[in-house]
């Protein structure tokens, strides 16, 4: 199927003013997604600056104070969102300022089709960059919260055998032959003399 | 026919030898959203032109404003019904880029217009 135009009877006195607006629209279709391309574009800049400076995360700032499956968590939520950000920033940058390529010179019967072409093609780029950038910011955003309230990493614990009895809990001080946990049944101060044995623990119901 | 160092003053003016013109003489390109260029010169004044029939056409959005594009902005109530008049017919414009005395800022073209249906064969 081949489309073709047929004349239609003249009428005069028609405003033409709409057809005009609708011909200048077209001329700057690709003017339009190539300045949105280039917003985004910047804006995905600062945020991927943010996230690979890391600079974002304020709270707690090292995620090695975190529990375990959390610190992992906050790594594959920064990998996700440096992902994303990546491809956000080629799908923009596809849009902001196209993709150079050699093309038949016989295909090229019109500009404005191409230019039709070319701003179709942009604008899907624009699309999915910017679901790219806005995934991004969701999963620095997740990074960050999970990194500021995240679970504390448990603090090692000292199991002191003492006269016979065993003594657990988190070192508060060492100091003059004295050493002073923090227990479930509050502050004990050993004489570190007097001490049987010791073992690093990382549980006291181990 | 205008000559070269007398452009046609910009006149909106319609005739049926318009429409004949355009269907004997412009190229038909299809762009891939199915969209018709349609390519070829203005029976008024001559001049090379090119012509979009589209269903729809992209516009800023208040997102696109606030990030500080600067493009003009046109009318969307004005710009979207004229891109085609109904399913398959359009008014076509002369939408050659040369000067025409007395043309409105943003106009195209030295003023004729015609009306033609789109068909597939």
């Amino acid at each position: 199927m081949s489309p073709g135009i047929e004349p239609r009877a003249s009428t005069p006195g028609k405003n033409p003013h709409s057809a005009q607006a609708a011909q200048r629209m077209i001329r700057e279709e690709l003017p339009v997604v190539r300045a949105a391309a280039l917003a985004w574009r910047n804006g995905l800049a600062g945020l991927l600056a943010g996230l690979l400076g890391f600079s974002l995360i304020k709270g707690r700032s090292d995620v090695s104070q975190l529990s375990a499956p959390w610190r992992f968590a906050v790594g594959v939520l920064l990998l996700a969102a440096l992902t994303t950000g990546a491809y956000g920033a080629m799908r923009l940058l596809r849009a902001a300022h196209g993709r150079p390529r050699k093309r038949p010179l016989e295909s090229v019967r019109s500009r404005l089709a191409a230019d039709r072409d070319e701003a179709g093609e942009s604008l899907a780029a624009l699309d999915r960059g910017v679901a790219a950038t806005l995934a991004c910011a969701a999963l620095l955003a997740a990074a960050v919260a999970v990194t500021w309230y995240g679970p504390a990493a448990a603090k090692p614990k000292l199991r002191v055998v003492v006269q016979g009895e065993t003594i657990c809990g988190s070192v508060i001080s060492a100091a003059n032959d004295r050493l002073t946990l923090s227990t479930e049944n509050g502050e004990r101060v050993i004489d570190l003399a007097q001490a049987a044995g010791f073992a690093p623990v990382t549980d006291c119901g181990t | 026919m205008s000559g070269e160092h007398e452009p046609l003053p910009y006149q909106e003016t319609t005739s049926d030898e318009y429409a004949i013109h355009a269907k004997e003489t412009f190229e038909i390109v299809k762009t891939k959203d199915g969209s018709l260029a349609l390519v070829g010169s203005c029976k008024r004044c001559g001049h090379a032109m090119e012509f979009l029939i589209a269903k729809d056409g992209v516009t800023r959005t208040w997102l696109a404003r606030l990030t500080g594009a600067r493009n003009r902005v046109l009318d969307p109530a004005l710009a979207l019904p004229a891109l085609a008049d109904d399913e398959d017919g359009a008014q076509m414009i002369c939408a050659c880029e040369q000067e025409h005395p007395g043309r409105p800022d943003g106009y195209l073209g030295c003023g004729a217009y015609w009306d033609v249906a789109v068909t597939m064969s």
